[in-house]
């Protein structure tokens, strides 16, 4: 077979080449995998009347409505993952710079969304709680986050992988922006059913501000599975690093997946 | 929450401030907004409800002169433990001011005080 006569290396760059046109492939044809805001209250649906159910599903409507064509955004990230695929197939790019550039992009597709979110709406209508930038961004999901960076920065130590982390830590610096501009957005409420649409915009926002952390932590994690595949194995040290950013990972993943399990509760 | 909200309207002759002003105020009336309770951050209301931020301090600093809210830089702004509604003269001081503001919004309008006062005997009845 071929691939038997590859390195480490190319291995690892066949293999980021053919994940990013999969992921390219599944932004396309499943958006809403991705993006859905439908799929955040799976577990609030369960467990709310037919009537509160009713009134969920006008919240959502208009909130989708007025974030625009979000699909379309993610989409178009899509096409553009596909597109520099074959990027990590040129030896002197790092891997991991198209991976890194679709998750900025698919960052920029969700703050679009919110800034047309934000112009969508005439009435202002605002609560009277403090909000804490924490609640949206857990510093639990935080840590992680800074141990994959960290985790990822320590293969700088090795001058192959320099150029790589040195993307994974350009593109968390954006997206952690990104993250940080979404956990401090204005609640945008229309003022139709104020309190739900306040528990909806609380429970988005958490989802977004911590999918986006999974995002920062993604790139890091492929930098340092890949890179470490290609370690002798005596690299002790590197293999509890590559066990801790994992760690990390799940970590981040559990709490951004969480918003489905967990149920929003009305007064 | 327990539904308190603010909402500010561009198109009524009340400037932003003082609607944000009655509404607390309201708020604290009808006992939506308990004693003690942290109120928003002058920013965040202020993004909230896409106003400047002078705007929502100011409000809330006509606030705490009449002793509805209390605010320290720790602590931020609170509802103050003893509020006015326990003051007779100060509740009727409060509704004599939105009276005359309801009244003069009205003559603005156009209505004659002939006109405000049958509208609002039919309103009574």
């Amino acid at each position: 077979m071929a691939l038997e006569h590859l390195t480490h290396d190319q291995l690892a760059r066949v293999f980021t080449a053919a994940a990013l046109v999969f992921l390219g492939v599944l932004q396309i044809a499943a958006p809403s995998c991705f993006w859905g805001m439908s799929m955040y209250f799976k577990g609030t649906r369960a467990a709310f009347s037919p009537e509160q159910r009713e009134r969920l599903a006008r919240v959502l409507t208009a909130r989708e409505r007025a974030e625009g064509n979000t699909d379309a955004y993610l989409r178009f990230v899509g096409i553009l993952t596909i597109v520099m695929a074959p990027l990590a197939l040129i030896p002197t790019v790092p891997f991991v710079l198209p991976y890194s550039l679709s998750c900025v992009g698919m960052a920029a597709a969700i703050l679009i969304s919110y800034l047309h979110f934000r112009r969508a709406t005439e009435r202002r209508v605002a609560p009277l709680v403090r909000r804490s930038v924490w609640a949206s961004l857990p510093p639990l999901a935080v840590a992680a986050t800074g141990v994959c960076l960290v985790g990822a920065g320590l293969f700088a130590a090795y001058p192959q992988f320099r150029a790589g982390v040195l993307t994974v830590i350009v593109a968390a610096i954006v997206l952690l922006a990104v993250a940080w501009r979404v956990a401090t957005a204005p609640a945008i409420l229309f003022g139709d059913d104020s309190q739900l649409e306040y528990l909806v915009d609380e429970h988005v926002r958490f989802s977004r501000a911590t999918n986006l952390l999974s995002l920062v932590c993604a790139p890091p994690t492929v930098l340092v599975a890949l890179a470490w595949a290609t370690l002798p194995p005596t690299a002790h040290f590197f293999n509890v690093v590559m066990l801790t950013v994992a760690a990390a990972f799940v970590v981040v993943i559990a709490m951004s997946l969480n918003p489905i399990r967990k149920r929003i509760r009305l007064a | 929450m327990n539904g308190s909200f603010l909402v500010v309207d561009d198109t009524s002759e009340s400037p932003p401030y003082r609607q944000i002003v009655e509404q607390i105020r309201a708020a604290i009336e009808r006992g939506e907004l308990q004693p003690e309770m942290p109120l928003s951050p002058v920013r965040q209301l202020a993004g909230d409800l896409g106003v400047a931020p002078n705007t929502v301090a100011r409000a809330y600093a006509e606030l705490q002169t009449e002793g509805w809210l209390v605010g320290d830089g720790r602590r931020g702004t609170r509802v103050a433990s003893q509020i006015p509604r326990q003051d007779r003269h100060a509740r009727a001081r409060s509704l004599g001011e939105s009276v005359d503001r309801f009244l003069a919004s009205l003559q603005n309008r156009g209505f004659t005080k002939d006109e405000i006062d049958a509208a609002l005997r039919e309103a009574q009845t």
